[in-house]
């Protein structure tokens, strides 16, 4: 071992040290960094109860699309006489068909096997050579006039105030009528199957965690299961109520969904903006009045 | 004059054997839920909704063809009255099992009576079906007791009751279905319900036939209510072809283009062709209308006893392409694309657990109809006027 030697072990050493110091320094940055995003979701209660004003931290940059629109679904949270009136927008233009919402909402809700809330539909329009496509993400458009809520024969589904149309998990019998009814395609039941099925492995921890869906933190696994029973999407109800965004929303990579109080509730709203320009809705002729609207859609789904 | 009649053991074995399987079944289905059914989010009724259309229908159609005897006092249908109230009974109870199986949360059921929607077409049956296999029972029970059998004003009540139950219950059933704007195979006007009061007519008429002219062992001539019921199937089938023609009619004549006219298209040529060409076309109209017209020509029942369970299977097979083809077109034509999975997959055929209920529950139904005729000693009297002969 000679100078060289301890010179090249002492600079390896150093080297190596940098190297390791220099994770450790970016580690440590990157759990700060983490840490910051935490912080507003820990912050805020998950369950919010119909006594208690939700109050949250004023948020910064309200430039940022998805930071003014969390801060509109806060303002309307925040004034419980008037009804938010949730409303969305998708820009089709916008729609990469990355389907990251798909997986964000199966993610969110603990979707199982089979179930998906928001497909997202592809659509051809023209002729070769002016071919395009577009793509339609479809959540449960929470229709005004929803077909699915006079077939139930539990009243298990109903409208909201808020215009939400969600599904009591408890009174559900499962007869799947609402499923029949639904233009959409927008409701799905859960037939009790895991993703990992048929594997000696089956059910993974994950599959088997509680479910935030409607606050009632329900795993399929014990008694108030969601086993046999209809679901559905509900704009992630247990978010925006916590002064969230739909995860659809907040995944969106390229920005083409919003979400917010509709006209009726905040005319300046970012959704109200979206939706005063030409927008279409599906099936419109149906007459069920949907409260997701699609904008620069060339040719709508059928 | 007695009646007997003999069922070999070897039928009630194999009806044995059969329950048994569909008791197995139904025993896997409430074990591991409705993951043992091929049914999807996008398909969500098959076999069994039709089964039980079927059943209901059937029980239906008995109670009605039993008030010429018990509202008019024909005589040549007394002979109908005491298998037509056990069939109505039988058939309306595994009818009642049929959709309670079929619920995603069978125990639930009691929602139904706690939390009733009355805005729904299912309440009403629910709540109806119920109180109408009471008046059935009721029915029965006057019949079949000896001493209560000169009680014929209270069964001519039970049984106004009943035709007006079955009425209601039937076309309620239609309308559910005609109701709905989402499923155009089904949407429709006043025509839906009264082709489920058509077809119920036309299957408790077919049951009737067949199990009093095909059971005649005094003489092969069809008796004066054989040839009765065989013209009421008559111009039921006839009726039925020119409504179901004109649907089919409408549908080509668009070129298929309308979503109705695709789902008769996958009707007429879809990988179940067969369901109608030869169910719904030839064993409820073809092969009925030309045994029938055989039957009465050559005056043999035993045709008409065929015509009688030819229809019963049409009748199951119309059932079938009424229910699952009007799902099997999806809320959008590339939906089932969108995120691909067998459970959201509008293409359907029964399991084999779907199968051995339907079959298995079928023979329980049949069973339990020969049972309760043996032990009610049916075949041993004949009635007039109430008087034991």
């Amino acid at each position: 071992m000679g100078i060289w030697g301890d010179q090249v072990t002492r600079q390896e050493s150093l080297f190596n040290v940098s190297r390791r110091r220099f994770l450790g320094i970016l580690t440590r940055l990157m759990a700060f960094l983490i840490a910051l995003n935490l912080i507003p979701r820990i912050s805020f209660a998950r369950v919010k109860t119909p006594e208690n004003k939700p109050s949250f931290n004023p948020l910064p940059n309200l430039e940022n699309p998805i930071l003014r629109m969390q801060h509109e679904v806060r303002e309307a949270l925040g004034k419980q006489e008037d009804s938010p009136d949730w409303t969305m927008a998708i820009d089709v233009n916008r729609c990469i068909g990355c389907h990251s919402c798909t997986i964000a909402c199966i993610a969110e809700n603990q979707l199982s096997s089979g179930m998906v809330y928001l497909p997202v539909l592809e659509q051809q329009s023209g002729h070769y050579p002016t071919l395009k496509q577009q793509f339609f993400p479809r959540p449960c458009m929470q229709c005004d006039n929803p077909p699915c809520v006079p077939v139930c024969p539990v009243d298990a589904t109903y409208k909201r105030e808020d215009g939400i149309v969600p599904v009591d998990y408890d009174r559900c019998i499962g007869c799947r009528a609402c499923i029949t009814a639904c233009p959409y395609g927008a409701r799905t039941f859960d037939f009790g199957e895991w993703h990992t099925q048929g594997t000696p492995v089956s059910p993974q921890p994950y599959e088997t965690a509680h479910s935030p869906e409607y606050n009632e933190n329900r795993s399929r696994r014990n008694g108030n299961s969601t086993v046999g029973i209809i679901r559905k999407c509900h704009f992630c109800i247990h978010r925006v109520e916590a002064g969230l965004l739909p995860a659809c929303v907040t995944t969106c990579i390229s920005g083409a969904i919003t979400f917010g109080p509709g006209p009726k509730r905040n005319p300046d709203s970012l959704v109200s903006q979206k939706i005063n320009q030409p927008t279409h809705r599906l099936k419109e002729q149906l007459g069920t009045q949907p409260r997701v609207f699609y904008l620069n859609a060339d040719n709508l789904p059928s | 004059m007695k009646q007997r009649k003999i069922i070999s053991p070897i039928v009630y074995g194999v009806l044995v054997l059969l329950s048994l399987a569909g008791v197995v079944g139904i025993w896997y289905r409430f074990s591991q839920g409705l993951q043992v059914t091929a049914l999807t989010s996008y398909v969500p009724w098959g076999i069994w909704v039709s089964a039980y259309i079927f059943l209901i229908g059937l029980a239906g159609g008995c109670v009605f063809l039993v008030s010429p005897y018990v509202l008019w006092g024909r005589k040549e249908f007394l002979n109908l009255v005491g298998p037509a109230f056990l069939a109505a009974g039988v058939s309306l109870a595994g009818g009642l099992i049929f959709i309670w199986i079929d619920l995603g949360n069978p125990w639930g059921f009691l929602n139904l009576y706690l939390h009733p929607n009355w805005d729904s077409s299912i309440v009403w049956e629910a709540w109806g079906y119920p109180i109408f296999l009471l008046v059935i029972a009721g029915e029965l029970y006057l019949w079949y007791r000896p001493s209560l059998r000169k009680r014929m004003k209270l069964l001519k009540y039970l049984e106004t009751l009943s035709c007006v139950l079955a009425f209601l219950v039937i076309w309620d059933s239609g309308s559910a279905f005609a109701q709905n704007f989402s499923r155009p195979l089904w949407h429709g006007g006043w025509e839906k319900p009264l082709t489920f009061i058509l077809l119920a007519v036309i299957s408790g008429a077919a049951f009737l036939l067949a199990n009093h002219a095909g059971n005649n062992n005094r003489s092969p001539h069809p008796q004066k209510v054989d040839r009765e019921l065989a013209l009421v199937l008559l111009f039921g089938v006839i009726l039925f072809a020119a409504i179901e023609g004109f649907r089919l009619w409408e549908a080509w004549s668009n070129s298929w283009s309308t979503v109705s006219g695709q789902a008769w298209k996958t009707i007429v040529s879809g990988p179940y062709w067969y369901v109608f060409w030869i169910g719904q076309l030839g064993l409820l109209m073809v092969v009925p209308i030309f045994s029938i017209l055989l039957g009465l020509q050559r005056r043999d029942s035993r045709w008409l006893g065929f015509s009688g369970l030819s229809i019963l299977v049409g009748v199951f097979a119309s059932r079938l392409n009424f229910i699952i083809p009007g799902l099997v077109e999806p809320a959008f034509s590339k939906l089932d694309l969108a995120y691909q999975h067998p459970r959201l997959s509008v293409q359907y055929f029964p399991s084999l657990t779907e199968w051995t209920i339907t079959i298995g529950l079928g023979a329980i139904i049949i069973l339990a109809y020969l049972v309760i005729q043996r032990l009610l000693n049916h075949g041993n009297w004949m009635h007039v006027d109430g008087k034991k002969v």
